[in-house]
């Protein structure tokens, strides 16, 4: 059976290219901001999420996934923060243990390839 | 003197004499501890802290201890180290200090010396307090302009860092999304037809047309603030422009279904860049016609007086909150919500907006409510 990933970002036009770059592979839901992506685990729990830790202009990727790490529900699902050279902040050196190691953080522009690699890499750990 | 003071507040500066005459330095003192200085054509107000040294060497030992005043009064024919001794070691050290040199009467060659060696002014003694004030004002409106220009340079590459900084942003998003689509049209991930791609393609058309309006935006806001801008200011009537530019948003506004209701007389005449005037109601009416809900309605309203014009678009679109209605004016600043999400803008509509009404001493201002629509105002000299 397919792994689901929940894939959030503000931009329709990467939400749509990362979905056919993943489908073969993945069950792919979206959502375009942080509301959408814990509305979407509540209704469903996603194997893997994968954000953009800026949405909207702010830290919206970042704050919902420090929200998720600090739920128990929703604590071990993995999560890959995308970030962008021009984001507010260095949010690598914002997270604080809750993120790594199920966690991991990669930069924009991301190849399919390299973030499906990354994604399997991330499930394959979490199932021990 | 470093940091940009206050309107209306008093900033100090310290003042050092260094003369062996104590009757000297006591009148001197006496003259400036409690005088303000003020400019007929600048708004600072300035006073001072007065210090006296008697010789050269108790001065420098304060310059050896890296403390410095803003304005040296500085004496020559002292029994140590001589002024003109003391303005070599400053040099020497590449110590800037504005300095006024106490002179006695007849000492050319002197004067010439002291002002290879960077002093700023002279006062030949015995001075009279007013003497000595004109002397202290001019070096602090040096000191001031100076100040002022530096700030200016700094201001200058921080705008600029900002500038290219958020254009370089504003720009990857689409080049990212566009190269994503040609990555899969290569791959081609939804197999050989071209016709599949078809909707793709024209997402990247969609992209590239940002950022070609991202640059034209950015090349009027930018020639609008260099003046580099040639202007054709001519008498005209401001009601054929407004009625071309209603005529250019008529095919979006029809998609949308918006009804569009006028109010203006037959004709405003005004001094104008007709240019700048349509740019003017192409602003207001695009955003009035992007950020409106299916079946709504744009009010345009024409008000002429003596002097001014008004022009008032109203919509019944998404609205602002009271935030983001703080944000709207500030380049770049887009409003980014559930809404908005997927309208297209370079984000220097609104800035321009404002620039070129600068150019006719005029405002710009918003009203709106969230949910319900925004009511723009411009409000135009005529110029006659």
């Amino acid at each position: 059976m397919k792994k689901s990933v929940l894939l959030v970002d503000d931009e329709q036009d990467i939400l749509d290219t990362l979905k056919i770059g993943l489908e073969p592979q993945f069950e792919v839901r979206t959502a375009r901001s942080g509301k959408g992506c814990l509305e979407a685990v509540q209704m469903s729990r996603p194997d893997i999420i994968v954000m953009d830790v800026m949405m909207d202009h702010m830290s919206d990727g970042f704050d919902t996934a420090k929200t998720l790490k600090s739920n128990p529900e929703t604590k071990n699902i993995p999560v890959i923060l995308l970030t962008g050279v021009n984001d507010h902040y260095d949010y690598r050196s914002q997270a604080d243990e809750a993120f790594y190691p199920r966690d991991k953080f990669l930069e924009k522009p991301v190849k399919p390839e390299v973030l499906i690699r990354e994604m399997e890499a991330l499930l394959s750990a979490c199932s021990h | 003197m470093d940091s940009p003071v206050k309107e209306g507040t008093i900033e100090t500066l310290t003042l050092w004499i260094v003369d062996d005459e104590p009757g000297l330095c006591l009148g001197a003192a006496k003259s400036l501890n409690e005088y303000v200085v003020t400019f007929s054509d600048l708004p600072e107000r300035v006073g001072f802290s007065v210090t006296s040294f008697h010789t050269g060497e108790a001065f420098l030992e304060q310059v050896d201890l890296g403390v410095l005043p803003d304005i040296l009064l500085l004496d020559h024919r002292m029994p140590g180290i001589s002024g003109l001794e003391i303005l070599e070691i400053l040099s020497a050290r590449n110590i800037k200090l504005m300095t006024i040199m106490i002179t006695a009467y007849g000492t050319f060659e002197y004067a010439v010396q002291a002002t290879k060696l960077g002093a700023f002014d002279f006062v030949p003694k015995p001075f009279t307090p007013r003497e000595l004030r004109y002397s202290i004002e001019k070096a602090v409106r040096d000191l001031i302009l100076t100040r002022k220009a530096r700030q200016l340079e700094t201001e200058k590459k921080k705008v600029r860092f900002e500038m290219i900084s958020v254009v370089s942003h504003e720009l990857k998003s689409p080049i990212n999304a566009i190269e994503g689509y040609l990555d899969i049209m290569k791959a081609q991930r939804l197999g050989a037809g071209i016709s599949e791609y078809a909707a793709m393609v024209d997402r990247c058309m969609v992209r590239i047309n940002g950022m070609r309006k991202l640059i034209v935006d950015l090349m009027d806001l930018t020639r609008l603030e260099s003046g580099q801008k040639v202007r054709h200011v001519q008498e005209l009537d401001l009601v054929p422009i407004v009625k071309q530019s209603l005529e250019s948003i008529g095919p979006d506004a029809a998609v949308k279904q918006l009804a569009i209701t006028l109010d203006m007389p037959e004709a405003v005449m005004m001094t104008a860049d007709p240019t700048e005037l349509t740019m003017v109601c192409n602003n207001l009416l695009t955003n009035a016609v992007k950020y409106n809900i299916p079946e709504g309605s744009i009010f345009l309203t024409i008000q002429p007086t003596e002097t001014r014009v008004m022009i008032q678009v109203r919509d019944t679109g998404i609205g602002l909150s009271d935030d983001d209605q703080k944000r709207l004016f500030q380049e770049f600043s887009r409003i980014k919500n559930e809404q908005t999400r997927d309208i297209e803008g370079s984000g220097l509509g609104l800035s321009i907006l404002k620039k070129i009404a600068d150019l006719y001493h005029g405002q710009v201002s918003v009203k709106s409510e969230f949910g319900q629509g925004s009511t723009f105002t411009v409000t135009l000299s005529r110029g006659n």
